[in-house]
């Protein structure tokens, strides 16, 4: 049995997926986390499910690639009962969806969640007369406590292979109800083998949804016209809008059947964001918390790789004793060991504070409110406040930012953000800043190569943006209550997105280590650094690194890792100059992004816009490292 | 400009991002492309419904728009497009 969790954005979809099925699904507080379908298969009350956490959405009118995968999940007939997750706090606005997905005539289970946010807000809800007047179960819960989870899969068992009643209440006004029935009519006979009922079609084609106007058969189409036309004449305003009007009209009578509005209890989070979206304060808190963030992020990764270091060095040097320097064995034990050594000393002690301040910034539901800070700087770049989610999602890894674009409504949008997403430091970059710059040139050079990277992003969005103009209407985007976060959920969203690196890139920067310790024992590397030579050269970098770009398109901090491989020391400063090494990060910071980001990239905008932006990376990348050069060369003299 | 020094004259007729802050106000009308329309309606920004603008971003930035129990980020492009009248 396959069961899709349906619900408008951020009315806690992925918490009760996870609840469910474990942690698989990343969850936080703001709209648009999910951008994928995520499936497991669980068993629940004897039976076995498919269960699928689904984008959300506001209507089965879609604007975005997101929103788009959910709509077809539903139309495909790929789903046997609904779970319509619904914000009990917003009743009045989510039952709109509720109704809409009702039209589908799928098997469906209303799950009335977040409660407790209701109570609140002073609200009580008869979830017993809902069910009663929408003839579906409807099912009180607070997923992110499990409460009501049980019981609500066992009404998902009990209603699997069973249509929703028809229900007088939920009728629209007669004229409106009266085109519905002429388009109906009109259909009866031109659609076969569809399993949706012809109701949802009529309702589809008077609403102009381009997609069922595509897709239905034209004798329906002029029929569809006329009774748009007559709406809009008897109503003053587009069918569209009457429809919607209609649905909202019900829900609005749904909620005042069976809900009541009480005093709301005193809530210090309204202070609280007066604070944080505060003209000045705003900016003074936003500015404190990042730059908290980054000092966080580097103040205990330091620590701790000065720590962890000096022991897996230690550790080498007791194993290798048996090994004599210079054979095959040592090289490839040295190799071996750089690579783990990498993952274990370098990579973890940043990625993972990192990723803790990310996750926790996520579940408060601070980002949304970045977003409304920033959206007229991002204005001067041609974007929107809405980019703010993929854009700081890069810094913790390009491919998930590159994901997040899926929630922005146009492709040009997509295109832009994916690119400058791209650009910014991801969590493998960083390390390359942290272990080479800010290791060996000081934490002000790392945090200068920050703020020029800033700067490089609002110049190439700005040079874009003149490219692709901007079409959009503006951003418009639900601000979510702030949450405390939940340690548990905290740390096994960071599992998830650390697990990659573990079980992925960690092994591969330990068999890229050994793959070059192996090259140059047999001296291989000279041919790459031969061919790469030109490259290398204008930059004024050492032939040797020629081998480690390469490698850096694998993963990004692999050129780091390689870096001390291929040049046979741990200090740099004693074969590269200080220009060399901003040089070389700089060039690692804006060349071509590594092989997992291209592949979301080609996911997200296709093929032909992934290869323009890397040929785009890797022209910026060497217009950036070649002025670098003359500067800081012409500044070292 | 301070937005909530000004003061609503009787059923004064503005758009969204000339509405005075901490103000109810009714929506009249939303103009503009039916995307527009469709995006602002989805949040219940749709003829009829009373809204109130909590604060708005400096340098030409968005609105915090509080609507049907929800706060909602809308750019000043859009509150162009959204016809209200202040209620007294």
């Amino acid at each position: 049995m396959r069961v899709a969790l349906i619900g408008q954005p951020n009315c806690g979809k992925s918490t009760l997926f996870n609840h469910v099925a474990g942690y698989r699904s990343v969850t936080s507080n703001y709209p648009g986390t999910t951008v994928r379908l995520a499936t497991s298969q669980v068993r629940l009350n004897g039976h076995v499910i498919e269960l699928v956490d689904v984008p959300g959405i506001y209507s089965l009118t879609t604007s975005n690639p997101a929103e788009d995968a959910a709509k077809r999940l539903l139309i495909e007939g790929e789903v046997d009962v609904v779970v319509n997750v619904v914000d009990a706090s917003l009743l009045s606005r989510s039952l709109e969806l509720t109704l809409e997905l009702r039209e589908l005539g799928l098997p469906m289970v209303v799950c009335l969640n977040m409660a407790d946010e209701a109570e609140r807000k002073g609200m009580t809800i008869s979830a017993a007369r809902l069910a009663e007047l929408l003839r579906l179960p409807v099912v009180e819960t607070v997923a992110s406590r499990g409460l009501g989870v049980k019981n609500l899969f066992t009404f998902v068992g009990m209603q699997a292979g069973s249509r929703p009643a028809p229900a007088p209440e939920l009728a629209w006004h007669s004229d409106v109800e009266e085109c519905v029935r002429r388009v109906e009519t009109a259909l009866n006979g031109c659609i076969q083998a569809r399993h949706l009922p012809r109701r949802y079609y009529a309702i589809k084609l008077l609403e102009r949804d381009d997609e069922v106007w595509a897709a239905t058969p034209a004798c329906a189409h002029a029929v569809a016209e006329q009774a748009r036309a007559e709406l809009e004449r008897s109503h003053g305003r587009p069918a569209e809008s009457v429809i919607m009007s209609e649905r909202h009209d019900r829900s609005m009578h749904l909620f005042e059947q069976v809900a009541t509005v009480g005093r709301p209890r005193p809530d210090a989070r309204a202070a609280l964001d007066r604070l944080l979206t505060h003209p000045v304060w705003g900016y003074v808190f936003l500015l404190g918390i990042l730059g908290g963030i980054f000092w966080l992020v580097f103040g205990v990764g330091a620590t701790i790789e000065t720590w962890l270091l000096a022991r897996l060095e230690a550790a080498f040097a007791a194993l290798s004793a048996a090994l004599a320097e210079g054979t095959l064995a040592f090289a490839v034990a040295k190799s071996f060991w750089g690579g783990f050594a990498g993952g274990a000393g370098i990579v973890l002690p940043y990625l993972i504070p990192f990723l803790i301040a990310l996750a926790l910034l996520e579940d408060v539901g601070y980002l949304p409110r970045v977003a409304y800070l920033t959206d007229a700087l991002l204005h001067r770049i041609g974007l929107h406040g809405t980019s703010t989610l993929p854009l700081i999602l890069g810094y913790g890894c390009s491919v998930p930012a590159c994901l997040a674009t899926r929630v922005l409504p146009s492709r040009r949008d997509r295109f832009l953000v994916s690119v400058l997403a791209t650009q910014i430091p991801c969590s493998a970059r960083s390390t390359v800043i942290f272990a080479l710059v800010a290791f060996y040139l000081g934490p002000g050079w790392a945090l200068g190569i920050y703020a020029f990277n800033l700067a490089i992003v609002i110049l190439s969005g700005r040079l874009l943006s003149r490219l692709w103009p901007e079409v959009s209407p503006g951003m418009i985007l639900e601000v979510p209550r702030y949450q405390w976060p939940t340690p548990a959920v905290v740390l096994k969203k960071v599992w998830l997105r650390l697990r990659e690196f573990v079980v992925v890139s960690w092994p591969l920067l330990i068999g890229g280590s050994v793959l070059l310790g192996l090259a140059e024992y047999w001296q291989l590397d000279r041919a790459v650094n031969a061919a790469l030579a030109p490259l290398t050269g204008v930059l004024g970098l050492p032939a040797a690194t020629g081998t480690t770009l390469i490698f850096g398109i694998l993963r990004k901090e692999l050129s780091m890792l390689m870096l001390v491989q291929a040049l046979g020391t741990a200090d740099i400063l004693s074969v590269m100059t200080v220009p060399q090494i901003l040089v070389f990060t700089l060039f690692i910071l804006f060349y071509i992004p590594c092989l997992a980001t291209i592949t979301a990239l080609v996911k997200e905008i296709g093929a032909r816009l992934a290869t323009l932006a890397a040929l785009y990376s890797l022209a910026l990348a060497t217009a950036i490292g070649v002025a670098a050069r003359i500067v800081l060369e012409a500044l070292a003299r | 400009m301070d937005r909530s020094a000004r003061r609503p004259q009787r059923a004064e007729l503005v758009s969204l991002d000339k509405a005075p802050s901490e103000h109810a106000v009714r929506v009249l009308a939303v103009d503009g492309d039916r995307e527009a329309v469709r995006l602002l309606g989805q949040l219940q920004i749709r003829a009829g419904a009373v809204l109130r603008v909590q604060r708005a971003a400096p340098l030409g930035g968005p609105l915090l728009v509080e609507c049907a129990g929800s706060t909602v980020i809308v750019s000043r492009r859009l509150a162009r497009r959204v016809q209200v009248e202040v209620l007294a």
